[in-house]
């Protein structure tokens, strides 16, 4: 061999060394140095999850009726790998589409579906790349090709009959690659009833969920952690086609807990149909205001709420609002030109929005124990009395007050008949003397003492009650602290309002307007007399939701404990293994002499005895005021009531009608605070529609009690781990999704104990795992049985 | 005599030489005795290695049908190498222009309406029971023993080979890399030029030669590289025997080598575990059995599997080369040497192209890869290689 041959073959042997070192190198960073990046990369490609939703926890009344449950429907679907492809039509592929073809048609009979439809549902979207990368959609129409990935059931129908969902399986050869599987739906088996507290669901938007339903609103936006459950999920590889070629991971859904409400259906059906019905007549009844813009016409009452609070622990027996709607309407989505889209695009009285905690009114005279309250603690004592004159000029006001109804006493009154006649003039005059001294305070460089926005902030105004709801309000307890940032913020808005509107002739609507945005713009921030009067008769700024007013009269007559009121009374994880009893919770204590409330307290028991309630209990009257409000007498001796009405007025609207109440007044279980929007006065409208609730409850006549002894139950229902619900002390067996199911058409019967119903059922406990419980611990295992 | 049969100052040589010229016969005609077992070891290891890779490749969709028939193509590849190794070298230069001839008229066939199109390439030829054939395979067999020839002949009396020698070459290598080139191959025609490279470097031909054709190596890959650019007028001429538009095609090889990019960096330095690779159970890397088997071995094994592999190829060349410095004469060095380019730029650009670092030109791992044409040429080959080891004067 020559020495070139052999130099040439050494650098032949270098050369592939070289190249194998090359080789080796880029091994070493595929795998070594980027590997991570891979095999995420492989996974994000191959690894596919398919989400199994977890039946979503139920929503007990305070007696273990289902006012949120799951019914099980079916659905129809279609595994792409399984049923029949469609292939090109040519002579080889003309079996096989003939095959399809067959098979189409057979489930468009059964399912009564367009063949066309079942055929481009069956088919996978096909997308073209344009030059700039972009993916446009090939073949089909958008939402009716399957967009979905090939390994992922494709629905073709759902809420099936459970007729072709058997047909479907029995005959399985005939339809390859068609399941019918059973899929929980949200139901709301008593329809609108409670509709505010329990919220709806909607499919949420957050990738992270993967299109799971969750809350909206009401409890099921409050508890939607609880009731959600885990979603189960299965992870498996698939090929290059999309097949699945191996599981790696599955999970089964872990399904939501069930929340017991305190609310009672019995209770709540009362409240609703006494809401209603009043607002209803309400309509059909004069404006009794003497000098308001609208003397003469028709009540316009288009909303309305109201709420039934346990006076000592502040559980929320019943809560509504008027209009309502059914929350499963949102299910399916709400599409624009639907009737449901009222729902959603009615500005003015938006049936979602809960007016019971949401809605910012001035409570007018009902506010009045507030100011009594807080004029006693103020120097103006229990045993002196007072004057009421039918009119109050305060301060230089060209106007003068004057009190509703023409009341007004000549001589000097008792605080109590103060109440029950609501003599605004005295608070008038307190107020007057209030402000004189808080002006006399700040001039000698002090804090002013405000003393109804203290006592108010005291009973709970001006703050969220910190209910289990989402969006509460907090109102307004007007102070000159308030009014001077509140007045900053408008004052842009005032001042150019001041330059814009025409200042109209002497004494017209217009020039009153512009008087107004004028002194708005220029003195808005200064706290007047006037101010300090409306405040004293919860008017003017004072705004506050009927729940609120709620608590407040809870604390006046429990002895003085501001409570958190609750909606939910206990959680009970799936078969009924972990419960968990939500407390009532304290929030602060009043700090008023007891005496001051008791005496408020016994005051307001005769105002449906004998003051500015007494037509609406029917309490016989020389005066003709009673002529649209006719009812008959209330049972006192059987029932003691006390209440105070209100009567509010709105800027360019018909006054606010309210009642608070509560009863029995020895010792006071709940209290009833009625709201009805342009109802006229407190008597007119929301007292009658409380007394209704009162008599629903208590059964008060003919009526049947709601509530057994006029009491809620102490203890919650119990679930049994095949999900079976047994009513609290186990009087009564609750079948899960009990025949009360709205799918009948009749309508849900409340207060007679449910049925069992026929329609499919996933009972939220029923895929948990068997667990041995000790069911003699629970109180309805002694005297209930178990299914 | 020449320096060739001159024994060389090594201690096995000088050994050798006081041993009976009987013995030293005898010892001959016992090739086991001489083979190369090293060699033997790293072939047979690779292929056995290479059948796992193809049963993991192919039993999603095929059961063991892939794995049955690169048992039988190995077992029918032994038995043509003990052929190619048996039969003395030196004979086998007589038969040298019948293998050239043959293996002409086989990639004419191709041309002709016998030929038959596979992934894109018209290289194979259907033989009645369903058979395929791909004469480029044992072309590259042909060309190596042909150049040995005419390389070989004239060094008994020469130094070095003449230019008319190189011309000669050269002229006998035009035949079939035009053929080839027609088919389109450009993967079987790299491996030519790398070849004659090779052999015209190691043969000792002139250097202008040498550097003449290492230009040409580097503009053809270059032409390779940017098919796409250089040849819009010219693909017009060659898509003709194309059945796929190039476009489609380069597409295609670019998802080729993202995928198997991916599994093999996804191998990690342990692999999945044989048959637990997602992408080669999931068949994500198109002809993963074939060309692109290295993607399996690198997914499925890991650094330390697919480096192994790397390793056993390594050996194979290592032999090789080794076979072709201790030649007994011209021709067999030739061979050796031509076989071990063949090869060494064979595995280098199918495993640099699973690895994204080479562009996707057909060709597969040598007794790794799925193939019977391909397994046939190598045996053939690797029988070449123990013939001349078996007789050098190592």
């Amino acid at each position: 061999m020559s020495d070139r041959s052999r130099l040439r073959l050494f650098v032949l042997q270098l050369l592939v060394l070289a190249l194998f070192v090359t080789l080796l190198s880029r091994l070493w960073f595929l795998q070594i140095m980027a590997g991570e990046t891979f095999v995420a990369k492989q996974e994000f490609t191959a690894r596919q999850t398919v989400q199994t939703a977890a039946a979503r926890g139920r929503i007990l009344d305070a007696q273990g009726r289902q006012l949120g449950s799951n019914l099980a429907t079916y659905v129809i679907s279609a595994q792409y790998f399984e049923f029949p492809r469609a292939l090109p039509d040519n002579a080889r592929n003309k079996k096989k589409n003939a095959v399809r073809a067959k098979v189409i048609k057979a489930l468009s009979g059964l399912l009564q579906m367009d063949e066309t439809q079942i055929s481009d549902l069956t088919t996978l979207c096909e997308y073209t790349k344009d030059s700039a990368g972009r993916s446009t959609l090939k073949a089909g129409k958008k939402g009716v090709c399957w967009n979905g990935q090939p390994y992922q059931p494709i629905p073709i129908k759902r809420d099936v009959p459970e007729r072709q969902a058997f047909l479907i399986e029995e005959y399985a050869e005939e339809f390859p690659g068609v399941n019918a599987t059973l899929e929980p739906v949200r139901s709301y088996p008593y329809g609108e009833l409670a509709a505010h507290v329990l919220g709806y669901i909607q499919p949420s938007g957050d990738a992270a969920d993967a299109g799971q339903l969750v809350g909206r609103t009401g409890v099921e936006l409050q508890y939607d952690k609880v009731l959600r459950g885990t979603t189960g999920g299965r992870e498996f590889e698939t090929n290059r086609a999309g097949v699945e070629t191996r599981e790696v991971s599955s999970t089964d859904p872990v399904p939501g807990s069930d929340l017991v409400l305190s609310i009672d259906l019995s209770v709540q059906k009362v409240v609703e149909d006494a809401l209603a019905s009043h607002i209803q007549r309400a309509r059909t009844i004069t404006d009794p205001c003497q000098d308001c813009d609208t003397a003469g016409q028709l009540l316009k009452a288009p909303a309305g709420a109201a709420v039934v609070l346990e006076a000592k622990t502040g559980r929320v027996a019943a809560m509504a609002s008027y209009p309502t709607y059914d929350p499963s309407k949102f299910l399916k989505g709400i599409k624009k030109g639907s009737p449901d889209h009222v729902y959603l695009t009615d500005e003015k009285l938006v049936p979602t929005f809960s007016r019971a905690h949401q809605g910012r009114y001035a409570p007018g005279s009902t506010f009045k124990h507030v100011s009594t309250a807080a004029a006693v603690l103020d120097g103006h004592p229990l045993d002196r009395v007072y004057n009421c004159p039918g009119e109050w000029r305060i301060g230089n006001d060209p106007k003068p007050k004057h009190n509703y109804e023409g009341i007004g006493a000549d001589g000097p009154i008792t605080w109590k008949q103060t109440l029950v006649d609501s003599c605004d003039t005295v608070y008038y005059q307190i107020a007057e003397d209030d402000w004189t001294k808080d002006n006399n305070l700040l001039k000698d460089k002090q804090p002013a003492k405000e003393s109804v926005q203290q006592m108010a902030t005291r009973f709970g105004f001006g703050a969220k009650t910190g209910i289990d709801l989402p969006s509460e309000v907090s109102g307004v307890v007007p102070t000159r602290q308030w009014l001077r940032e509140e007045s900053a913020r408008q004052r842009p808005t005032n001042c150019r309002l001041e330059k814009e509107l025409p200042q109209g002739a002497d004494g017209s609507a217009e020039r009153r307007r512009w008087e107004l945005v004028k002194d708005l713009c220029r003195n808005g921030s200064q706290w007047r007399p006037g101010d300090q009067a409306n405040a004293a008769v919860g008017q003017g700024y004072v705004l506050a939701s009927p729940l609120q007013l709620a608590v407040s009269y809870a604390a006046l007559v429990n002895g003085g404990n501001v409570m958190v009121p609750k909606i939910a009374k206990g959680i009970i994880a799936p078969g009924g293994t972990k419960v968990d009893v939500i407390e009532p919770e304290l929030r602060s204590k009043l700090d008023v002499d007891k005496k001051v409330l008791d005496y408020i307290k016994d005051a307001l028991a005769a105002v449906p005895k004998e003051g500015t309630a007494k037509c609406a209990f029917g309490v016989p009257t020389a005066t003709t005021d009673c002529k649209q409000i006719n009812y008959a007498p209330f049972p006192f001796d059987e029932l003691d009531i006390g209440g105070k009405t209100g009567t509010a007025e709105v800027l360019k609207k018909q006054d606010t009608s309210w009642f608070a109440s509560f009863g029995p007044v020895s010792d006071p279980r709940y209290v009833v605070v009625v709201m009805i929007e342009e109802g006229g006065t407190g008597g007119t409208a929301a007292a009658p529609a409380a007394r209704e609730i009162w008599e629903g409850i208590y059964g008060v006549g003919e009526k049947r009690p709601a509530l057994e002894n006029g009491a809620l139950p102490t203890s919650l229902p119990v679930v049994a781990p095949d999900g079976t619900i047994l009513a609290p002390g186990g009087k009564v067996t609750i079948r899960p999704s009990a025949g009360t199911s709205p799918s009948a058409g009749t309508g849900p019967s409340v207060g007679s104990s449910p049925s069992a119903g026929t329609s499919p059922s996933v009972p939220a406990g029923s895929s948990a795992p068997a667990v041995s419980l000790s069911l003699a611990d629970l109180p309805s295992r002694r005297t209930g049985r178990v299914m | 005599m020449t320096e060739w049969s001159t024994p060389r100052a090594s201690p096995v040589s000088l050994r050798r030489t006081h041993e009976p010229l009987r013995s030293r016969a005898f010892a001959r005609n016992s090739p086991l005795r001489r083979l190369d077992w090293v060699l033997a070891f790293s072939v047979v290891t690779l292929s056995l290695l290479g059948g796992l890779l193809v049963w993991s490749a192919t039993r999603t969709s095929n059961q063991d049908g892939f794995l049955k028939r690169h048992l039988l193509n190995l077992a029918i590849g032994l038995l043509l190498a003990s052929m190619s190794a048996l039969v003395d070298y030196r004979m086998l230069r007589a038969y040298a222009p019948v293998v050239y001839v043959v293996s002409c008229l086989g990639l004419i066939a191709v041309l002709s309406p016998l030929g038959d199109t596979v992934r894109g390439q018209h290289s194979w030829i259907t033989l009645p029971a369903g058979f395929q054939i791909q004469p480029s395979e044992f072309a590259k067999v042909a060309l190596v023993v042909g150049m040995a020839m005419i390389l070989g002949e004239k060094r008994d009396n020469e130094a070095d080979p003449r230019d008319v020698d190189v011309v000669l070459v050269l002229v006998l290598a035009a035949v079939p890399m035009g053929l080839i080139m027609m088919q389109p191959d450009f993967g079987t025609t790299m491996v030519f030029v790398f070849t004659i490279l090779g052999v015209l470097a190691v043969s000792g031909a002139p250097t202008r030669w040498v550097a003449g054709l290492v230009i040409l190596g580097v503009l053809g890959g270059w032409g390779i590289l940017h098919f796409d650019l250089l040849a819009e007028y010219q693909r017009e001429r060659l898509t003709t025997f194309a059945t796929r538009p190039d476009k489609a095609r380069l597409q295609d090889s670019a998802y080729n080598v993202d995928q198997s990019v991916t599994a093999i960096g996804s191998g990690g330095m342990w692999g999945t575990g044989l048959f637990n690779g997602v992408a080669t159970r999931g068949e994500y890397v198109p002809e993963q059995q074939t060309d692109f088997v290295f993607s399996a071995a690198g997914e499925e094994l890991g650094f330390v599997g697919s480096g192994l592999i790397l390793f056993l190829l390594m050996v194979l060349m290592y032999r090789g080369l080794r076979i072709a410095a201790n030649a007994g004469d011209a021709f067999g060095m030739i061979v050796a040497a031509g076989v071990s380019s063949w090869f060494a730029f064979q595995i280098f650009v199918n495993v640099g192209m699973t690895m994204g670092i080479m562009p996707v030109t057909g060709l597969p791992l040598p007794f790794v890869s799925y193939g019977g044409s391909s397994m046939f040429a190598n045996m053939l080959a690797i029988g070449l290689l123990q013939n001349v080891h078996m007789r050098s004067n190592d």
